[in-house]
Order: C-alpha cells, then structure tokens, then sequence
C-alpha cells in the first residue's frame, strides 16, 4: 500500500524561492482571519497571530503585518525586466504555495476584505492593505486559471502527480497525502495515516483549525487575552498574547514542516517541458497586473459584470483545453489516459502515401501525404479531428480522413498537413513511414477569442432596461453593514 | 406569461391559435423580444419557417442563428421546400461542404460572408459563425435552439440584431462548462446559463408564449412527459389514442422475456425491462446487451407501424429505433454489443447519449436507465433534462432497460444540491420528475 506515480513529469513550475503561507481561519464568523505563517524557507518562518479575531483593528493590523511580508516577496520579482519597451517582460514571477484549496478560499476571503479599504479618513489602515489585497484578488483569480503557477495549493500538485488509494476529498488532507506518498520513517503507510486522522498528532492543515483545539485551548485562551484587554493590564495582556502565539504555533508547526517536506519531495519529479511557455505566461500576465498597479489602477470589482464574465469564463475554458493537451503532449502516462478514454490513439504505421499532392482553394500544389496506422485504442474521435503528435518533429499536424475498424484493432488514416517544410517534396522525417510507432491527440489549436460588446455598451439582454431598477443598487450597497467593532 | 387558449378540444385548431399569438406578438413593435417555449416535437421548426416568411412577407430581412452545422442544413432543407420562391443564404465556415440534398437547392446559396449573400432575404447560420460576423445589423433574428445557446454566446451575437425570437425546449439539458464557475452563482448574467433566461431576467416583459401541442409524442406518452417534466405548463398529444399503433410481423416463436417486453411496449407505449437487482458499473455487460437484444429482437421479428403519416402501416427498419444512454462509452459498448447480435441490420440503429439525442425524433426508442445498477444518484445521472431527452424522442413507444432498485436509491439520495442566493429553484426538481417516471414505468413493468 503506497502510492503511485501518475505522470511522468511535474506539470506545474516550481518556483526556487516560493513563498509558503498557511492562512488559519477562526470557525463561526466568515472570513475572521486567525493566523498566518508565512515564509520563504524551512527555517525562515513569520507567525502572525491575531489575539481576537473579531476585532477588525487587530484583523487590519494583522492584515497589513502580512501585506508588508508578502508585499516584499512580490516587490522582489519585480526588479528585471525581459525585452524593450510595451513588451517586455518581468524575467521571473511569484509563486505561493497553500496547503490546499481551502486556503485559496482564505487569501480570496481576505483579499476581499483588504481592497477597498481606504487609507485616509475614518478607520483608515496603513497604505499596504488595500494594495496587498489588490494582489491577493489576482493571484487567486489567476490560481482559477487552469496551468497557472503563481498561486498553487501543496496537495494539488502533489495528488497530480502520485495516486492514492483516497478518494480527491480525502487527498485534499495534506497529512494524509503525505502518509501515503512518503510515511515517516519507520512507519508503514497504514500507521502514518492513523497518525494523519489524529487532529492531536497532526492538527489540520487549516484555513480551519480542529474543533477539539477550538473548544479546549483556543476559546479559553481568547478569553483570557480579552480580560486581560479589558483590564488594560500590560503585564497580564503580554502573557495572555505569548500563550496564544504558543498555542497556535504547535497547531501550524507540524504543517509547516510538511509542506517544505512537500515541496522537496516535488523538486525531485523532473518538470515538463511545456512548463516553461506556460511560466512564460504567467511572467506576461505578473507584469501586465504589476504595470496596471504602478499606474494606479482600481481594485477589482466585487462582481464581474456580464461581458467581463464572458470574457473570463472564454479564457478559463481555454486556458483548461491547452493545459489538458500540454500535459497529453509532454506526458505518456496522461497520454495513456486519454488514449484509454478513446480522446487520443497511438499505432504502427501500416502504409503510407508520401507523395500525394493536392490542390488548394488558392490553386497551389501541396503535399498531403496520408499515413494509415493500426491501433488497439478504443478510438472514438471521428473523421475531420485536427490532430498533432508528441512522436514527430515539432510543427507535425494532422486531420483524421477515415477511421475504419478492422477486426479488433481500427485502421485509422491521417492526412498530413503540416510541419513538412516549404517545398513541394516533405523534409525527410516528417511524414511517418511504415512500421514507425507514433501517437496522435487533439489538436486545441487556435482559436478566433471571442469578441464581445464594448465593456460600457452592455447590450439590452444582459442589462436591465432604462425603466427598470438596476439588481446591483436595488439591494443598497450598506444592507450589509455592521458595527466597526472597537471595543475600548 | 402570455396565456394561449389551449380548451380547444381541436388539438390543431389550439396550434393554429397560439401560431397566430406568435405572429400577432413579432408584428407587434413594442416588443425587443419573444419567448416561445416548445415541448419535444411541437412543430419548433415549422414555426422557424413560418416566422422567417412572414418576417420576410412584412419586408424584413431577417437571420436565423441555429447551434449546430446540422440544425442549419435541416432548416435550410424546409425553409427551401416550403416556399422556393425566397432566396435563402447559409452563412458557413471556410472548411464546410454542403450534405448532397442542399446542393441540388436552387434558391440557397452557401457564402462565407455576408458580402457573398447580398441577394438572400433569410440568412441562415450557426451561432458560432454569427459570431464573427461584424458592423451588420438586421431588424430581426430567430434563435432556434435557444436554450441551448449559453448566455456568452449570446453576447457575442445580440448586436447582430434589433429584435429577435427565441425558440427552444425548456426542458432539455442545459448548456454547461467544464470549468469551476463558482464565482458567478446568483449572477443574473451567469455567462454559463442559457441566453433565454438571462434575457428574460433583464427584460421581465417580454411575452413568453408556449406550443401546446406536441405532434411527436403519441396519446400514451404526452400526458407523463408533461407531468414529469413540464409541470407547469400543459400540452397535449396531436394524436389521439389508437392513431399510432404498432403491430408485430411475426408470431413469436418461443416465448423471451424480451418478446414480453416488446409486447408490453406495443401495445401500451411504454415498458420497463427490469434486470436483477445489482450494483454494476455503468458499464454492465448485461444491461448494456439486454438493451441491443430488444433492438435486434424487435427487427427480427418485424414491426409495421401505423400512424398519420402512414395509415396503412409502414415497416419499421433500424433507422426509425434509437439507443439512448447517459455516458460516451456505453454508448460504445451498446454498438459493440448491436453487432454482437448477429443481426446484419442491427448495426444500423442511432446509439447516442442524451446530449446528442436532443433534437432528434424516432418512432421506438430504448433507454438505458441513467441510474440503472448505480449506488449512488449524483446531480448528472439525475439531472432533469436528461432523462428528458431519452424519455421524449419516440411517437410510438419507450423502452426502458434498468436494474431494479432505482425506486430505492432515489429514496435513499434526496436531492440535496446546495441552495445559494438570488438562484432561482430550478423546476421540476430531478429527483421529482424521476418519482414519476418511475411511478409510470412501474405499471408496465416487464421482470427479465
């Protein structure tokens, strides 16, 4: 009982200097932050506590001692610069590991807490917050990105990589993951999972924290430091904060370690290829945000208005396709898996016809070779699929001309469109011989990106008409409102 | 809503009379818009004709956006036979070739760009085409389909026209993503909904009109698909009991279970096949086998079928029986399995899931229960539109083949999809319509 690899490679980047933050959130009020720990290496560590979570002075304040910390590991990225003028580039970008999706949840909660928040005026904070909540919001918006590497949750990247015998709910439990990827030493993975459902042996991950540590040690401790507050001892309030900090380091610490545990055991998977392009892109969209924040720019908005929805759900969509088709390409064991389901077939070329030549719309000759393979896969792609293949040279494209079955295997013919070079003859190498074993998946290709209406001209099927009440100001914007919370 | 006389007791007569609703209603210029909801099989298209020719009668040029290469060759096909006299434009991709029937079309003319239809008063095209189309404006679209078009792609394409008609089945499956889209939950624009309700959310106006009758459905069918799936809203058979009637070639030799079913099935239009009671995965060699057996058995022993169209019967071949499951490789198995039978025609019968069933009309259709043999029911297998779909394709009769048990893992798996804000309850509930489903499946209830 262990667990298995499930990709060859590690698809996700891993930066050499990320930063690790294990946000704890405090049960019972929404988006009340409790701790945080913070660093940028194993023995470089920040605890962060708030001793109430619900006074929002110290949430602020707490807010804003982890906006300067991370604000100073995102500032730091933002030094070289790749390429002149409008197109250059950041050379390296951020990356921030969470332990799991729930802590996503958490820096998305508090990063909706800090935006708007103003500097000046009644309960103003210091200048950091708002900014470092701007941050917090793109990065978590970019973490909805499929491929993305700036914002990634630990257990994520781990059960990409390494099957368990769990179910996904239970693999998002970083301690349980661990157990059955790595059992400390002299443990059998069944012991070491025992261990990892003990909340006394390894408290939970967060953002929330064990309701037995709540109940026993937590609200206690709170009560004193709020006693304390009230009767405005120094002496008292110094202790009562030192025993908090205490109590929750023991709940951090054992994550702590396991996530550097976590993070070395994923440096030594062999990262794939298409991993770079892909960082590439989070460079360009890390600087695009930074240059938009240099000039000053608006938080997000709370919710996405419908053309921006639009627009954001056709880059998800897409950002998913090409991801899912990267890791195809790269990987033969996710190969494997979408030529199991019939998405994708590898074979042996059985004929081949290299010299066919045929004529385009614009009256040209070209060469369009078609290659007939045999292949064992339950193929279920049909006839016009756009094909590329990760065992030819790079530029080889394919269109699907027949599938026939034959038999318990399927003859399926490909035509040859692309990647043969400019002459009337194909470079030698780029159309498959006979006997050659070579695997073909969808191509995702390029697409047109959808154009929608101008941002300010939200046409009358998305947008209330002039007579009606908007939905955004018929609920007032202070419905939510409530007591600041100062209690001196 | 609109309310559309439907006493009539004349099922064409209360047609007619909502089609003239229809009419009055886009003549009608206060309108941006009109909603017709359509049950399976209600004449959706021949109302697309007729709007598109009185639009054209009344001097207007308009377009019609369908979802899928397919759907446009069907409505070009009508709107070519119905009236030649009007030249109709199809709007198509660089890499589309024309089926064989729509060359010989003398009055269509297949362009690229608008530029290349100058001359065509209706210009049809896919969704996805109009998308890339710009700087054009018509004074009216009809969105067939419409449903079935997500709100974004809508967007894409409202600039494209002044006023428009949307036409659809509400109760089919819904567009979906396969991207988490938690963010915009209870968004009145959720670009993941479907065009028509997000258009109906910001234009609460908007007359909403329904086709009462279903021409599709025969008289045993109408009545429990309108229960099950359209509570709200009555439609009736165009047919009445006894016009559609199916009758066996052959007597039986021997005596199957699978015979029974198929007896069961023609002469009361629905029966279910009920297997043992098992956990199976959905790919249960069983199930999957009964469900080709009754196809093959049914073209063995030879049906002729009687109805409007063919009163003197007509025989049933392969093309007219369809296999309906939820899951792309079951569908694979089941035409591994039809070829298994032995039947040289049996290879020729539509297997599909329910996604692409949509739309499409059979005269026997079997089912393979999307909970069949499962333990647990999750929101996909008891999604509404669905079973919808798999239940709503035939004019003669239904066949169901599923493990017994499904009564009990409904009861044990109440719907419990959490509830958000500002999200309207989605009616009728899964759960719901699959109680009553069941609840008349029961009574034609065939134990293999």
């Amino acid at each position: 009982m262990e667990a298995v690899h499930q990709t060859e490679f590690r698809h996700r980047r891993l930066s050499g200097r990320p930063l690790v933050i294990i946000p704890l959130t405090m049960a019972g009020e929404a988006g009340a932050p409790l701790a945080a720990m913070v660093g940028t290496a194993k023995r470089d560590m920040t605890l962060l506590v708030v001793p109430q979570p619900r006074n929002r002075d110290q949430r602020f304040t707490f807010a804003a001692d982890l906006g300067r910390i991370v604000m100073r590991y995102i500032d730091s990225y933002r030094q070289d610069r790749r390429g002149d003028g409008e197109r250059s580039y950041y050379s390296d970008a951020p990356q921030i590991l969470v332990p799991n999706h729930g802590g996503i949840k958490a820096l998305a909660d508090l990063g909706r807490m800090c935006r708007f928040r103003s500097t000046s005026g009644p309960y103003a904070v210091p200048d950091v917050v708002p900014e470092f909540g701007m941050w917090l919001t793109f990065l978590v918006d970019t973490a909805e990105m499929a491929g993305t590497s700036m914002l990634l949750p630990v257990t994520a990247m781990l059960s990409e990589h390494w099957a368990t015998g769990q179910s996904t709910l239970e693999d998002q439990n970083l301690a349980s993951l661990m157990a059955w990827i790595a059992p400390p030493d002299g443990l059998s993975v069944e012991q070491a999972l025992a261990d990892a459902e003990n909340p006394d042996i390894c408290p939970p991950a967060g953002p929330a924290t064990s309701p037995e540590f709540d109940n026993r040690h937590l609200a206690p401790a709170i009560k004193r430091f709020d006693a304390a507050h009230t009767l405005g001892d120094p002496h008292e309030l110094t202790t009562a904060q030192a025993e908090l900090r205490d109590l929750v380091a023991e709940q951090v610490k054992p994550t702590w370690r396991m996530m550097w545990t976590a993070i070395s055991l994923l440096r030594s998977v062999p990262e794939a290829p298409r991993a770079a392009k892909r960082f590439e892109r989070d460079c360009v969209s890390f600087t695009s945000y930074s240059d938009y924040r240099d000039a000053g720019g608006f938080p997000q908005r709370k919710r996405d208005t419908a053309i921006g929805a639009a627009q954001r759900l056709s880059r998800l969509e897409r950002a998913l396709a090409d991801f899912e088709a990267d890791m195809a390409f790269d990987d033969p064991f996710v190969l494997a898996d979408r030529r199991s389901a019939g998405e994708a077939f590898a074979g042996t070329v059985q004929e081949s016809e290299p010299g066919r030549m045929v004529t385009t719309a614009k009256n040209r000759r070209v060469p369009r070779p078609y290659v007939t393979l045999r292949t064992d896969d339950p193929i279920r792609l049909a006839a016009g699929t756009k094909l590329i293949s990760p065992s030819m040279p790079a530029g080889h494209k394919a269109v699907i001309a027949s599938v026939h079955p034959d038999g318990d295997t399927t003859l399926v013919t490909v035509e040859v469109t692309g990647g043969m070079g400019r002459s009337r003859t194909p470079n030698s190498g780029t159309v498959p011989e006979p006997g050659q074993h070579l695997a073909y998946l969808p191509d995702p290709g390029w697409r047109p990106t959808p154009v929608f209406p101008a941002s300010d001209h939200t046409p009358w099927t998305h947008s209330p008409g002039p007579d009606e009440p908007d939905t955004d100001s018929a609920v007032p914007e202070d419905a939510a409102a409530e007591e600041w919370g100062h209690d001196d | 809503m609109t309310t559309d006389d439907t006493t009539a007791p004349d099922p064409a007569a209360a047609a007619a009379a909502a089609t003239s609703a229809i009419l009055a209603d886009l003549a009608d210029t206060r309108h941006k818009a009109v909603v017709v909801d359509s049950p399976p099989g209600a004449g959706k298209s021949t109302l697309v004709v007729r709007a598109a020719q009185e639009l054209t009668a009344g001097g207007e040029r308009p377009i019609i956006v369908a979802q899928t290469n397919n759907q446009v060759d069907d409505l070009i096909e009508n709107l070519a036979k119905k009236h030649p006299d009007i030249p109709v434009g199809r709007l198509s991709a660089t890499d589309y070739s024309p089926p064989p029937d729509l060359g010989g079309l003398a009055n269509t003319t297949v362009g690229r760009t608008l530029a290349d239809l100058a001359r065509c008063r209706i210009i049809v095209g896919t969704a996805a085409k109009w998308a890339t189309v710009r700087d054009s404006t018509f004074g009216w679209a009809i969105l067939d389909e419409a449903y079935q078009m997500r709100s974004d792609m809508l967007l894409q394409i409202v600039e494209r026209f002044d006023r428009g008609l949307f036409v659809g089945d509400p109760g089919q499956l819904d567009p979906f993503t396969i991207v988490g889209t938690e963010r915009w939950i209870g968004l009145p624009h959720d670009p993941t909904h479907n065009g028509v309700s997000v258009m109906l959310e910001h234009n609460p106006n908007i007359p909403v009109h329904r086709l009462p009758v279903s021409w599709r459905l025969p008289a045993s069918a109408a009545p429990t698909v309108n229960e099950a799936f359209y509570p709200f809203t009555d439609f009736t058979a165009g047919t009445a009991h006894g016009t559609r009637a199916l009758q066996f070639d052959t007597a039986a030799f021997g005596s199957t279970d699978l015979d029974e079913t198929l007896t069961m099935a023609f002469t009361t239009g629905w029966a279910l096949h009920e297997l043992k009671r098992r956990h199976v995965p959905r790919t249960d060699t069983e199930t999957v086998q009964t469900a080709a057996d009754l196809a093959a058995r049914l073209l063995e022993r030879g049906a002729v079928a009687t109805c409007e169209r063919h009163r003197d019967g007509r025989t049933l071949t392969a093309r007219d029986i369809a296999i309906g499951v939820a899951h792309r490789d079951q569908a694979d198995l089941v035409r591994t399995a039809l070829t298994r039978t032995g039947n040289p025609k049996a290879p020729g019968v539509a297997v599909d899931t329910a996604n692409r069933l949509q739309g499409r009309e059979f005269e026997v259709v079997i089912v393979v229960h999307p909970l069949s043999g499962r333990r647990d029911a999750t929101a996909f297998h008891l999604e509404t539109g669905r079973l919808c779909v798999l239940a709503s394709r035939h004019r003669q009769a239904c066949i169901v083949v599923a493990r017994e048990g499904i009564a009990d893992l409904l009861d044990s798996h109440p719907s419990m999809d959490p509830v958000h804000l500002s999200v309207p309850a989605k009616f009728p509930d899964g759960w719901e319509a699959n109680q009553v489903m069941l609840a008349k499946l029961a009574q034609h209830r065939v134990a293999a």
